[in-house]
């Protein structure tokens, strides 16, 4: 009885079912500049998993909401992480920043966003375009954060 | 890494002497301060202001914080000062929708119509 190798097609990673296999992982630095290819990568993962053109607009920008709030007192060496994971139809993303100094508060109201402050658009943001967020204070010169957002059923 | 580098192209000019500002490209973290730069040269108590961001694929916090503190600026020396945004990509009028910034600025389909008094 001849055995033939699994197909490749097979693999979770190419079924675009998730699953372990189908984990991706990116480190960069903090740097602002370096956002988009967080964007970028979002917006690439998610197209493997079939979510629809309006999600896949809503994670690339929720993404770089996460990243802004996570690298909030990041530094020249700060690195940046992301984790893109797909389970049972729902995406999640988790960042981590290093080297983040201490006692930077985004939470201030700047008195040239009427008082709003930075973190607060960006919370709105994250609030309405995922199913779940948060954003840890910094301990030990870490900060992590994540969001899950979960592909909505087609027609819905 | 330049072709994954978010571009940001500011203009800014004006129609019977309302300032007109364009912008294409990325509005983002890193490129906002571009943004803020362009905006930076009308000046306090303007009136008016049109932002034609209908060329703009992509619009985060850091760019709504400058349009705000534009809009801010201007109501220092007029309160009745009011930043018109022309917006016609769908995933730009929901970030604007989501932060409730909609209602802060007057939003348009057009230039045409974001300068109709």
């Amino acid at each position: 009885m001849s055995t033939d190798p699994p197909s490749p097609l097979a693999h979770p990673a190419r079924r675009g079912v998730g699953g372990p296999g189908s984990d991706v992982e990116i480190s960069m630095s903090a740097d602002p500049e370096m956002h988009v290819l967080a964007r970028l990568t979002a917006s690439a993962y998610a197209s493997r998993f079939d979510f629809d053109l309006d999600d896949i607009e809503d994670l690339r920008l929720a993404v770089g909401e996460l990243c802004i709030a996570c690298s909030a007192g990041a530094t020249a060496a700060s690195r940046l992480t992301l984790r893109f994971a797909y389970h049972l139809s729902s995406l999640r993303v988790e960042c981590t920043v290093t080297a983040v100094a201490s006692g930077v508060d985004d939470d201030a109201g700047n008195p040239l966003l009427g008082g709003l402050s930075p973190g607060e658009l960006s919370r709105r943001i994250l609030a309405e375009l995922v199913d779940a967020y948060r954003v840890e204070p910094a301990a030990a010169g870490v900060r992590r954060g994540s969001i899950e957002m979960r592909r909505r059923a087609a027609g819905s | 890494m330049d072709a994954e580098r978010p571009t940001l192209r500011v203009s800014l000019g004006e129609h019977e002497g309302v300032p007109v500002a364009r912008a294409s490209g990325e509005i983002d973290v890193a490129t906002a301060q571009g943004l803020r730069s362009e905006l930076a040269a009308v000046p306090s108590g303007t009136r008016k202001l049109v932002v034609d961001l209908s060329e703009v694929t992509f619009l985060d916090s850091t760019g709504l914080g400058v349009l705000v503190a534009t809009l801010k600026r201007l109501q220092d020396g007029a309160d009745d000062s009011r930043v018109a945004l022309v917006v016609t990509r769908p995933q730009t009028v929901r970030v604007l929708e989501v932060t409730g910034l909609a209602r802060v600025f007057s939003v348009h389909a057009s230039v045409e119509d974001a300068l109709a008094p």
